[in-house]
């Protein structure tokens, strides 16, 4: 499709010989139609392809951590005038919509990753078997964005309900658990903590100071956490997470 | 091909191909190593694939301060080097 303006080279590294480019456009080929039936399938694309891309977003918001969702977005991609069109009117003619020079803007901090084929095709994949990430992933992302907006309440909240879930999967699926039966935050760590079955490189005194402190004092004194209080418990809950309940093609 | 009645029909998958551009509500950010690329995806209950950007597509210029670092490049010089067995 020549002439298709798709994006963007956003930065590179010409010594690892790697780029990231950012995508604007997406091309999809249908092919299996008699001419019939091509008109109802294309009515069908125009119904279905933006749910399909809010399905899309939280995977990709899963495994790389970007703005993607238009619905929830964290400040790192904004689009300019959206749903604006101009055109300039004369007498006799109307021109083609303009095109705005800026209109998308990407902040792409230096720690995160693009999303490469693996993680794409993967994530494609998991949308076309109607599948959504898991919860804790879910909410890890959900504190990240948080994170990104300074809700830092919010972001604690959420880190620690993700690693809740995700410390009591590992009990689930202890084998010498006696009592697997769901804990609640602090208990749940030493009972993991005692039997040796904290995630590797997870400490319980980290967790109990970075995150359970935190969070308890946030609910139950309506403390707000500091950015930095804040960012230390969703890392260390990125970290619970992908070690406790780990995706298949290796995680985020 | 095959000829019935002095007509010839055009025999196994149907000629028409779909071919559609989503612009999208924001950007994706995708490693270099993935232009062209293409990958299986149903939208709608129709099953096809989704292509990214390869050999051929012109890109949008942008100006050096929109980049973070380094000044801006022509896009031609990755779109160059597709995927591994990328058509």
């Amino acid at each position: 499709m020549p002439g298709t303006a798709w994006g963007a080279v956003l930065d590179w590294d010409e010594d690892a010989n790697r780029s990231a480019i950012v995508v604007q456009r997406l091309a999809f080929r249908f092919a299996g139609f008699d001419e019939e039936a091509s008109n109802g399938a294309a009515q069908d694309l125009f119904e279905g392809i933006d749910a399909w891309f809010q399905a899309l977003a939280p995977w990709v918001r899963t495994l790389v951590d970007q703005d993607a969702d238009t619905a929830a977005s964290g400040g790192s991609v904004r689009v300019l005038g959206q749903g604006m069109e101009v055109r300039t009117v004369t007498r006799s003619t109307v021109s083609p919509p303009l095109e705005s020079r800026r209109r998308l803007m990407v902040r792409f901090p230096p720690d995160q990753k693009p999303l490469d084929k693996k993680s794409w095709r993967y994530a494609l994949a998991r949308v076309d078997a109607a599948e959504q990430p898991p919860l804790e992933y879910l909410l890890v992302s959900n504190a990240r964005i948080d994170l990104h907006l300074s809700r830092t309440r919010r972001a604690v909240l959420d880190a620690a309900t993700a690693v809740e879930l995700a410390l009591n999967a590992i009990l689930v699926s202890h084998p010498t658990a006696a009592n697997t039966s769901p804990k609640m935050l602090g208990k749940l760590v030493q009972t993991l903590d005692n039997a040796g079955s904290l995630p590797t490189g997870v400490q319980a005194a980290t967790l109990t100071t970075q995150l359970i402190n935190i969070r308890n004092r946030t609910v139950h004194n309506g403390y707000v956490p500091s950015h930095g209080e804040a960012d230390a418990a969703v890392r260390i809950a990125v970290q619970v997470v992908e070690a406790a309940v780990p995706l298949p093609h290796g995680g985020p | 091909m095959s000829t019935i009645r002095g007509r010839t029909i055009t025999m196994g998958a149907a000629s028409t191909q779909i071919v559609a551009v989503y612009e999208l509500p924001v950007g994706l950010i995708m490693a270099g190593e993935c232009l062209g690329l293409t990958a299986q995806a149903s939208v709608s209950g129709h099953k096809g694939e989704v292509v990214l950007p390869s050999a051929g597509w012109s890109a949008v210029d942008r100006p050096p301060g929109d980049y973070p670092s380094g000044t801006s490049r022509p896009a031609t010089r990755w779109s160059a080097s597709p995927c591994p067995g990328v058509p």
